[in-house]
């Protein structure tokens, strides 16, 4: 493994500071999170305080999902998110992977400009997207739908898939597929047997990427939803209540939300260093 | 002999564009179009009244627009500016060789997925004067600014809403910068300490410019995501107060699905795409540069 920098802060006082920067930095990150943690399990009253002296309980949690005392039950919002989330990839990164390897081993006249062109639609305003989508699923009735929802979020999770997927298929060497042509297999098993498997690494990590931007998109469904079609993070706006946000229970929501997109993208580290490192050298 | 017409690798790209035009190209023209007439949502499920460029002549020539637009550019350009400083230090020192600096750099990745809607709840709750785990921090540790309400004032709620999102990207940005410094040959640095170079002056002539198309790339790349920023600012402070934290796509936000002003709020979304389109300009030439 190379060397690094290692001589740059030599003396022991720029250890020191160095030590506390990051120190500071895991604090930075770890107080919000912890807190939230930390208050999704304290009873309604304790957490309307800095105290840490509660008894623990899940009575949040429970009536997170529960009608009982007039709450709403989560569960449908938590059922949405995942339907629509996995549905899109679904769709989104086969297109992705199909599209990524086309560009990557064909010769288009107009390649290069669909790259950037797909790619360049990652950044643009969602509003400029949903505008329209709004005023056209208000005729066409599909306001709070689910597959209103999917459909949107193809649009903008595809960019991201080839923009992905790309750099670690470029980094496949064409030759297993120019043998595999000789060998007499057609073009289509190629892309199955000898491009996905020498890619999983990249296709995880773009799973995983996708799956956090879609899991945690806001706009689209504040705009497109309702009642029914309401996916998590939006659903956290109905725990403003008449006096105030209800924190205990905005935590475990909380709580609930980010475990899903957090614990896939920690399985899926590895494998996404490697495509950084891959994105920065194309 | 004529060759058969290959179209297999037009049938791999198939899905792809069918998505995208379907998705991306079609707003983006029918936006356009909609701004083009004068239409209120409540008033009718169609098309109203064409009226040109009505729509972005009266969004030039309001006051408030510019008002927001200058709100915009300070907003974006801070965070930019803090979150590459920011991300530069902290790459610096998680780039070294540690065991435990090893740990860290994989938990660099986490705080990407969390939802930044609950962030800025999250936010919200901890900077309450009276049970804010936050404003009791910072009321202990920099005593002048303890009695802060931070999200009534408005500078202070700018700050606010801004340190979310620069919560969110710096881990990002700096996993980039580190991956860009491991990669880095050592047979620069050992040859920069050979000739007696200082710490610093390592750092200003042989890191900063093998970083610069790096910083380049995160700089728009990180430009390009606040102009979209939303949920922060939805879930924080709605806009106020009194227009502190208003900034364009927000404003857009609120033209077209507050006041239901389709016309109006497509120009306004128009402007803010070719703004956002001319910086992906740049991103793409800066791309092709860092090509050696």
């Amino acid at each position: 493994m190379k060397k690094l920098i290692t001589k740059y802060l030599g003396n022991r006082f720029a250890f020191s500071i160095e030590i506390l920067i990051v120190l500071i930095f895991i604090l930075i990150y770890a107080i919000p999170i912890g807190w939230l943690a930390i208050t999704a399990f304290k009873p309604a009253e304790k957490a309307y305080t800095l105290s840490l002296q509660f008894k623990p309980t899940i009575e949040n949690f429970k009536l997170l999902f529960s009608t009982i005392q007039g709450t709403r039950n989560f569960l449908p919002y938590l059922f949405n998110s995942l339907v629509v989330s996995v549905f899109s990839l679904l769709i989104a990164i086969p297109a992705s992977i199909l599209e990524a390897y086309a560009l990557s081993r064909f010769d288009f006249r107009w390649g290069k400009q669909l790259l950037l062109g797909t790619i360049a639609t990652q950044f643009l305003p969602a509003v400029v997207i949903v505008l329209p989508f709004f005023a056209l699923y208000y005729k066409l009735n599909l306001l709070d739908t689910r597959i209103g929802l999917i459909i949107i979020n193809l649009g903008f999770l595809l960019p991201f898939g080839v923009w992905l997927s790309k750099g670690f298929i470029d980094s496949i060497p064409e030759d297993l597929e120019e043998a595999a042509l000789i060998d007499g297999c057609n073009r289509l098993q190629i892309i199955w047997r000898i491009i996905l498997p020498l890619a999983k690494p990249g296709i995880i990590s773009t799973t995983a990427f996708t799956f956090v931007l879609s899991w945690n998109s806001f706009l689209f469904p504040l705009i497109l939803t309702n009642e029914r079609a309401v996916t998590m993070p939006v659903a956290l706006m109905t725990l403003r209540g008449q006096r105030g946000v209800h924190w205990e229970m905005m935590a475990a929501a909380g709580l609930v939300l980010i475990i899903p997109p957090v614990l896939f993208m920690l399985y899926s580290r590895k494998h996404f260093e490697k495509g950084l490192t891959m994105g920065a050298l194309d | 002999m004529k060759r058969k017409f290959d179209y297999f690798p037009y049938l791999l790209l198939a899905p792809g564009i069918i998505i995208v035009l379907g998705t991306v190209v079609y707003p983006i023209i029918r936006s356009f179009i909609i701004s083009l007439h004068r239409w209120n949502l409540t008033e009718s499920k169609s098309l109203q009244s064409f009226i040109g460029l009505k729509n972005y002549i009266d969004a030039i020539t309001s006051p408030s627009f510019w008002e927001i637009l200058k709100r915009t550019f300070i907003f974006t350009g801070s965070i930019v500016i803090l979150v590459i400083l920011i991300s530069l230090g902290v790459s610096l020192i998680l780039s070294k060789e540690r065991k435990a600096y090893s740990l860290l750099r994989g938990l660099l990745i986490t705080p990407f997925a969390v939802s930044t809607a609950l962030l800025g709840f999250s936010w919200r709750f901890m900077l309450n004067p009276e049970y804010g785990l936050f404003d009791k921090i910072i009321e202990v540790i920099i005593p002048p600014l303890a009695d802060v309400v931070w999200l009534s004032n408005p500078v202070t709620a700018m700050i606010a809403v801004m340190s979310v999102i620069i919560w969110i990207w710096v881990p990002f940005v700096s996993l980039s910068f580190i991956s860009s410094l491991m990669g880095f040959p050592d047979e620069l640095y050992e040859a920069a300490r050979i000739d007696g170079a200082s710490s610093f002056q390592i750092f200003y002539h042989v890191t900063l410019p093998l970083l610069r198309p790096m910083i380049f790339i995160q700089a728009t790349i990180v430009t390009m995501w606040v102009f979209r920023a939303f949920p922060s600012i939805a879930t924080m402070t709605g806009g106020g107060p009194s227009n502190a934290t208003r900034i364009l796509n927000y404003h857009v936000y609120e033209v077209a699905f507050n006041f239901f002003e389709m016309g109006r709020g497509a120009a306004l979304a128009w402007m803010l795409a070719s703004l956002t389109f001319l910086f992906s300009i740049f991103y793409f030439k800066m791309m092709t540069r860092s090509e050696r």
